[in-house]
């Protein structure tokens, strides 16, 4: 069994975990929030870890398709495009960030949520800064 | 008189909102005789792509002059040619140095 292979399945075992988690144990205890995380997170699990275990015994039955898939991903026109659409995509992230907490000040709302929205901003350029940094040292 | 959008913050802003939501093509690609060279072997752009390693659709990019290869790949496609680099690939300048 590959290592992806038994990720995806214990993936699935601690999202069916945790959907049991909260139909038996916590139900009764009416923690509502707690309740909500267990069913959100464990729903989500158990959706990714079948999903990508459907797809890992699809193609492993059909290796033509693995090679396609393998060649599909690795292409280097479609990694081009997809880093060029993430670049815009951070570019519009930058001009929607400031004017949300703009928006958020000006409805009034408590400061802790304009300053997380703006320590989300600040993160993206960090994260930014800090590539940069590495691949000048890389390339 | 000066407007608020003259203000220098605000130029910036709009100088990249307009960098970020233009759809202009920016790619400047060079001219290639793949096509050429692939139908004199009698190979379909799905045979070639296969022997590359890449999508169908990045050969037919690169055939219709949309998109330039990686100098790994140009290098590929000359090795699989048996030619050199140069005779597929053909640099004639580029339009914005004009």
């Amino acid at each position: 069994m590959s290592k992806k292979k038994g990720l995806y399945i214990a993936l699935l075992i601690l999202g069916i975990a945790l959907v049991g988690l909260q139909v038996f144990v916590l139900k009764d205890i009416g923690n509502k929030q707690l309740s909500g995380i267990c069913i959100g997170v464990g729903a989500g699990l158990f959706g990714m870890g079948a999903g990508q275990l459907i797809s890992i015994m699809v193609i492993e039955k059909h290796p033509e398709a693995k090679r396609k898939v393998d060649i599909e991903a690795k292409d280097e026109r479609n990694m081009y495009i997809n880093d060029r659409a993430r670049a815009r995509a951070f570019n519009a992230m930058e001009i929607i960030l400031p004017i949300l907490a703009l928006v958020l000040i000006l409805m009034g709302e408590p400061l802790l949520t304009v300053l997380l929205v703006i320590g989300a901003y600040l993160t993206g350029w960090g994260t930014y800064i800090g590539y940069l940094g590495k691949y000048q040292k890389e390339m | 008189m000066e407007s608020v959008l003259d203000i220098k913050p605000y130029r910036w802003y709009i100088a990249h909102v307009k960098r970020t939501f233009h759809f202009k093509s920016e790619v400047v690609t060079v001219k290639n005789r793949i096509e050429e060279i692939r139908k004199a072997m009698g190979l379909t752009q799905e045979e070639l792509a296969d022997r590359l390693e890449v999508s169908r659709q990045t050969v037919s990019s690169l055939e219709n002059g949309r998109y330039n290869p990686s100098i790994l790949l140009a290098f590929k496609i000359a090795s699989f040619f048996c030619t050199a680099i140069e005779d597929i690939f053909v640099y004639e300048g580029d339009e914005r140095d004009e």
